[in-house]
């Protein structure tokens, strides 16, 4: 009877304690991404300390998944599942796909108007177009990157070359000087590659002036005459090296201490900001304006004089289903904001989408990431389109049949436009 | 009374089966079915689908890619299931020689088919390696002919991945192992007083008395083979040029990265049917080389 009379109280009392805890206790936050190399990794996990810090009524906590640019099958399988979490970290250029494909969560739903136009004042005008899709905004820019030529001026200065290329045209004159072969024809070192690293399809297809989409008229223009000239200038590559010998002397190296260039095995290449922190990591006696540089990437003689590059990166978003949306959104606001992106950039050498943070001098850093700051203003994006991760795949194999000599460059670009063109289609109606 | 006991037995014997019924029906014979409906749908994977009749059918026959891909899986399994055939049981005569050390060589052989494909991809990346690899370092210095690219190299790749395969050969090494071992003694030894060669004895008695296990070999191994997908992702992810771009490759690419759910599941159907019409031929045929003892 006693027992029975503690037991009931017991009882009551658990029930008051757990009805409190969810008055006053904390909303939790999950949030996925898949940037599970260490640097980025440790700077991410210090700018959700910082909010929950800020935010005592929130606990946003990370969950590393599996993942790539374009493969975001945990996530489908997990919002199918009705578990998706909170915040997912996104591959911005995949936004407007994931958006019509129901992947999302519109942003506009979770706040005024008003909000949506004061957060888009604070973004780099193409970082925030990848962030649109059908007049919703889908997620919050994060960090950006660009590109650039970097070359071994040790080996510039042993060819007699006293200042980086320029013109399409002194690459291709630098690019055989500076390359060597053993007796056996076996290559020693090579020039440059034009598709090595991230000599992609829009990288020279941007630089020799191309457009890839029309956003009047809604259709692609792989078919562009100057983006089929920039694959048949690749093809020159291949054809006066010798296809089979280059891929095999550019896959026998690999990332970070294997990188070629770090090797000494190629002498110019086309890379990204975050290539900085590896070559300091992995090759810390090769020094900047002493070993090596980096300029603007060369371009067709009567373009040269305007500066090209382009631009990717990272957004967060909520996912469909997620059961906590409006505590996600304020964490996206954090991270995505001044705050979390100075953390970003500061930390990792990525660049940060805020224009406010472009001149602020501890992002800029050293002089050489300050370069690479000042490159966001003449990067370009890839259309924000739904069909972007086709398009990108569709693009690469154009470019590897044609330097493989299995299409004309034409063949190839209509081949592109015949495969995306279709499914761009449909989702536009 | 003896019924009702046979009727508790059924019972009883269902309800231990019950979990693996349960998870049979929820996640095996439930996706089945539903992919065949989602083939007939234009689906991204969540929210609802919109049915579209055979228009995903249409679509795949007139896909390049498709046909690709289709290729590449047919050139693959043509390939990597003959010579792990022989390779296979050629590794299983090997390891049924009387030798007092036989224990290890079996270990040996058996060793590498227990590495995952993730870390397989990983080493053969490096044996292959054109410049620093150990198979154009072995061409070079002894035949002194430079190797290919290998990986990087459209004309090599597929022929790079059969080779990878043979790693596994161990497995099936294994397996025919024990089915020669199976074979009576008594048959190998009177042929022997006839005058049989080895060639005769294993060609006369060996081959035929272990031929279930050859059928069950080339079944399981064309299965494998058209699902070719870990090594090829890693490896080279489809490239270069689409050379090995395989077909269960393709059809994860549209399933989720290209959020074409429909279309992915109406290839699963057609690999399926292919894959069972393959198998029905070879059933059909065995009726004519396959020996079952006592049958």
């Amino acid at each position: 009877m006693f027992s029975k009379r503690i037991l009931v109280s017991l009882l009551s009392v658990a029930l008051v304690l757990s009805a409190l805890t969810s008055v006053f206790g904390k909303t939790t936050v999950t949030f996925w991404h898949s940037h599970s190399g260490a640097t980025d990794r440790a700077s991410i996990q210090r700018i959700v300390d910082e909010f929950n810090k800020q935010n005592p009524d929130i606990e946003v906590k990370v969950t590393i998944v599996p993942g790539s640019e374009t493969d975001v099958s945990k996530l489908l399988t997990a919002i199918a599942g009705g578990v998706a979490p909170d915040v997912y970290l996104v591959d911005r250029f995949t936004a407007a796909q994931r958006a019509v494909a129901g992947v999302l969560e519109p942003l506009n739903n979770l706040t005024t108007s008003k909000e949506i136009s004061d957060l888009k004042k604070q973004y780099i005008g193409f970082a925030w177009d990848e962030a649109s899709w059908d007049g919703k905004v889908w997620v919050l820019p994060f960090d950006t990157d660009t590109r650039a030529l970097y070359y071994r001026l040790d080996h510039l200065k042993e060819a007699g070359f006293k200042a980086p290329p320029k013109t399409i045209e002194e690459l291709d004159v630098y690019a055989e000087k500076l390359t060597k072969k053993d007796p056996s024809g076996r290559f020693l070192r090579i020039g440059f590659i034009p598709w090595f690293n991230q000599g992609w399809h829009y990288t020279w297809g941007w630089a020799f002036g191309g457009e890839f989409y029309d956003p009047k008229t809604k259709k692609l223009a792989i078919t562009d005459p100057r983006i089929v000239k920039s694959f048949e200038w690749q093809k020159s590559y291949a054809d006066k090296f010798g296809m089979a010998a280059i891929q095999s002397f550019s896959s026998a190296f690999g990332a970070e201490a294997q990188d070629p260039f770090i090797m000494g095995m190629i002498s110019m290449k086309v890379d990204g900001d975050w290539v900085l922190s590896g070559l300091d990591r992995f090759a810390p006696n090769l020094k900047w304006g002493v070993h090596y540089g980096a300029t603007y990437i060369p371009r067709p003689a009567e373009l040269a004089k305007k500066p090209i590059t382009w631009a990717g990166g990272w957004s967060l978003g909520i996912p469909k289903g997620a059961k906590n949306a409006k505590a996600a959104f304020e964490f996206i606001k954090f991270a995505c904001g001044p705050v979390g992106q100075k953390i970003y950039s500061v930390e990792t050498f990525h660049l940060p989408t805020i224009t406010a943070l472009l001149k602020d001098p501890e992002v800029r850093g050293e002089k050489r990431h300050a370069f690479f700051v000042d490159l966001v203003r003449y990067a370009k994006n890839r259309p924000p389109l739904p069909v972007g991760a086709l398009l990108w795949d569709e693009l690469t194999a154009a470019r590897d049949a044609v330097i493989n000599g299995q299409k004309t460059p034409l063949k190839a670009c209509q081949d592109v436009e015949a495969r995306v063109q279709p499914e761009l289609d449909k989702l536009l109606k | 009374m003896k019924a009702i006991s046979a009727r508790r037995n059924t019972l009883y014997g269902l309800l231990f089966a019950l979990p693996w019924i349960v998870g049979f029906l929820a996640f095996t014979a439930y996706p089945i079915f539903a992919s065949l409906y989602y083939s007939f749908t234009e689906y991204v994977g969540i929210g609802t689908p919109k049915w579209i009749g055979s228009g995903n059918y249409y679509n795949l026959f007139r896909d390049d890619l498709f046909w690709t891909s289709l290729y590449n899986t047919l050139y693959y399994v043509c390939l990597a299931v003959p010579i792990g055939f022989v390779i296979g049981l050629g590794l299983a005569l090997l390891l049924n020689m009387d030798l007092k050390e036989i224990g290890v060589y079996r270990t040996l052989v058996y060793l590498p088919y227990v590495l995952p494909a993730v870390a397989v991809s990983f080493i053969w990346l490096w044996m292959l390696n054109p410049y620093f690899g150990l198979l154009n370092l072995f061409l070079n210095t002894v035949f002194h002919i430079q190797g290919p690219g290998w990986f990087s190299d459209p004309k090599w790749a597929k022929p790079a991945f059969v080779m990878l395969a043979q790693w596994g050969a161990g497995g099936s090494a294994v397996i025919f192992l024990s089915a020669i071992k199976d074979v009576p003694r008594e048959l190998l030894e009177s042929a022997e007083i006839d005058g049989a060669g080895w060639w005769t004895k294993f060609s006369k008695i060996i081959i035929p008395m272990i031929s279930p296990v050859i059928l069950y070999h080339i079944i399981t191994a064309l299965f494998g083979g058209f699902q070719i997908f870990t090594t090829a992702y890693i490896a080279t992810n489809g490239g270069p040029a689409n050379s090995t771009l395989f077909y269960v490759l393709y059809l994860y690419r549209n399933a989720f990265q290209y959020s074409k759910m429909g279309y992915a599941s109406a290839m699963a159907w057609i690999l399926f049917v292919l894959v069972l019409i393959i198998t029905l031929i070879i059933f059909k045929t065995s009726a004519r080389w396959v020996f079952y003892r006592g049958g």
